[in-house]
């Protein structure tokens, strides 16, 4: 069993490598906000924005996750970059969840495998968070709007596919209805639905690719010396590769 | 030896230092641009690696060249549309919605048939291309030639059976970005003072980039540059384009080059060009440096816009300004540290056999 000390030097060894640098307090009512990543025995990891942020680090031999939502979390502050100094214990027959400091670790290889998840956590929450912005900004929050750009684009290359000239029946009433509105052919308005769709798509695709890409990565690191670079070759890939 | 024919300033320099002379070199990166892998085509400015120029895109011999911009344009379009039937390839057009590929779509559309531009050319393009020039898009490409996402292009980039164009290096033809930094926070009239006033001025700017450039150094090595030009260099303007004209243009050439799913079927000029990085072009450069820009910021490239306007009779275009319009297509996407003479990549830091240890920067 480490000492509170030991805690406290160890962590400050592995302080030099942590991504987030300016570790915020969490309250009892941001908890209750966030997700979050636990052991077996119920000590909190991490905590996360994203429920794909726990999610990608969980396994069955390290750690479940389970979110706070809905319980109420008794009175807590701590700094999200030590929040496995924290264990719950949540009683069967309340809604009340008790979280409490317990600095019983057993081992520097414990520590560091906490420290190291902990980090994890947040690096793929700014992954994730980037991810979001980039989806939302490029796509439309109108009511059920996304659904009608992929049926306007399935119509489209159906009617692109077979040649289809004129709408007799109006089985594509989305593609029809574009053509008369800007009074262009049948055949020129799916052409424009399907170029406007699959651009979306593509970067979509990017989107994905490069969250799946980052994920993977992030999951199989355990040097957590690593983790601030690979950080960097994320904001490059987003931000200066764009300068030109 | 070994040379490269693009390296990652981003990774090797900015973010990195290990190689002989990359400390001082990084002044380059941070007085222009972060992304630029410069590679001076006079061998005036030895840099920290060794590098190839391209036998295509080598300096032309300067002289006295009489041939007018759209007249350059008309031919070079007659050219690429040849090359494709001959050779049974489809040309396809990197389009952003930008001056540069408009100009070059435009080329296409004045000089070949429908059925020419409908059998032989595809444009790649996206939304944001679209929303840069909807008149463009809604009266002309939707209606003549097919269209793909251009989320697509790594596929088509050294793929044999197309003709890859874009619409590169014509910045460097008209010297566009360079002086935009520097008239950030000055009339847009020093950019024509005479150079010999204005080296002061100049210095000063270079020292405002970085505290820890050596401005001294980089003024010295850009005057150098620009001495050793057949040309007068004579204003701020024509100072900072003679940079970009001459250490930048293979770096534009080569910079979509990274991202092809297909890097090693790349064919310079026979599957792959761009299509401003022709000796015409490069000599109507060097002869019309007094017609590259106006009073205004607004009038960059109005030669350009000029062409098109006379295809297309839109006003508004007129009006338009320059924007950078490639950001998305690089963003999102791994990109290899260098590429070397052969057409290999490499994720790694280039070793000592890249390194030029008689550069300017040690």
């Amino acid at each position: 069993m480490l000492s509170a000390i030991e805690i406290d030097e160890y962590y400050l060894e592995l302080s030099q490598h942590l991504v987030n640098k300016d570790s915020t307090i969490l309250s009892s009512k941001a908890l209750g906000n966030c997700y979050c990543l636990i052991t077996d025995d119920f000590r909190i990891v991490a905590t996360g924005f994203y429920l794909d942020s726990c999610k990608a680090l969980a396994n069955f031999n390290f750690s479940t996750q389970q979110f706070f939502f809905g319980f109420e979390v008794k009175d807590i502050q701590i700094e999200r970059n030590k929040i496995w100094l924290l264990k719950f214990d949540r009683n069967e027959n309340s809604k009340c969840i008790n979280v409490s400091k317990n600095s019983n670790i057993e081992s520097k290889e414990e520590l560091y495998t906490l420290v190291l998840n902990n980090q994890k956590c947040f690096l793929l929450d700014n992954i994730n968070r980037k991810v979001d912005f980039l989806r939302k900004y490029n796509t439309s929050d109108l009511c059920y709007q996304e659904l009608i750009y992929k049926t306007k684009y399935v119509e489209a290359k159906e009617i692109l596919e077979n040649n289809i000239t004129e709408d007799v029946f109006m089985n594509y009433s989305y593609t029809s209805g574009y053509a008369e509105l800007l009074n262009i052919s049948l055949q020129e308005s799916a052409k424009q639905i399907v170029i406007q769709y699959e651009s979306q798509n593509g970067f979509m695709l990017e989107t994905e690719n490069m969250r799946i890409r980052y994920t993977n990565i992030v999951r199989k690191e355990n040097d957590i010396s690593k983790l601030n670079s690979i950080h960097q070759e994320f904001l490059k890939e987003n931000d200066i590769l764009g300068l030109i | 030896m070994k040379r490269l024919i693009f390296y990652s300033s981003y990774d090797i320099f900015v973010n990195g230092s290990g190689v002989p002379g990359g400390k001082k070199f990084k002044s380059f990166f941070k007085i222009f641009s972060k992304n630029i892998n410069v590679m001076d085509r006079t061998n005036t400015i030895q840099i920290p690696l060794n590098y190839k120029i391209l036998p295509n895109l080598k300096l032309p011999e300067f002289f006295e060249f009489k041939k007018e911009f759209g007249e350059i344009c008309d031919a070079r379009a007659l050219q690429l549309i040849n090359q494709a039937k001959s050779t049974n390839r489809k040309i396809c057009i990197m389009y952003s919605g930008g001056i540069d590929s408009t100009t070059l779509l435009t080329s296409f559309f004045k000089n070949c048939t429908d059925k020419e531009i409908k059998d032989n050319v595809v444009v790649l393009l996206t939304n944001d291309s679209i929303r840069e020039n909807p008149n463009f898009y809604y009266n002309y490409i939707i209606k003549k030639v097919d269209c793909v996402s251009s989320y697509k292009f790594p596929y088509y980039l050294g793929n044999d059976k197309f003709i890859f164009i874009s619409g590169e290096n014509a910045d460097q033809l008209f010297g566009s970005q360079a002086t935009s930094a520097f008239v950030l926070d000055k009339p847009f009239s020093n950019l024509f003072k005479p150079l010999n006033t204005m080296e002061g001025s100049i210095l000063d700017w270079i020292k405002s980039r970085d505290s820890n450039i050596d401005a001294e150094l980089m003024y010295l090595i850009f005057k150098r540059l620009s001495d050793m030009a057949p040309i007068k260099i004579d204003t701020v303007y024509k100072f900072f384009w003679w940079i970009n004209f001459t250490m930048k243009w293979q770096a534009v050439y080569t910079r979509i080059l990274p991202f092809s799913k297909n890097l090693k079927d790349i064919k310079f000029e026979e599957n792959y060009t761009t299509f401003f990085a022709t000796d015409d072009f490069q000599l109507w450069s060097m002869n019309n440096t007094d017609n590259f820009i106006k009073e205004t910021a607004n009038s960059a490239k109005w030669i350009a816009k000029q062409y098109i306007y006379e295809y297309n009779k839109d006003q508004e275009y007129l009006k338009k300004p320059k924007v950078g319009s490639l950001t998305n297509m690089f963003r999102r996407k791994q990109m290899p540290l260098t590429i070397d003479e052969n057409m290999n990549f490499s994720f790694e830091y280039p070793n000592e056999q890249y390194y030029n240890l008689n550069n300017d920067f040690i």
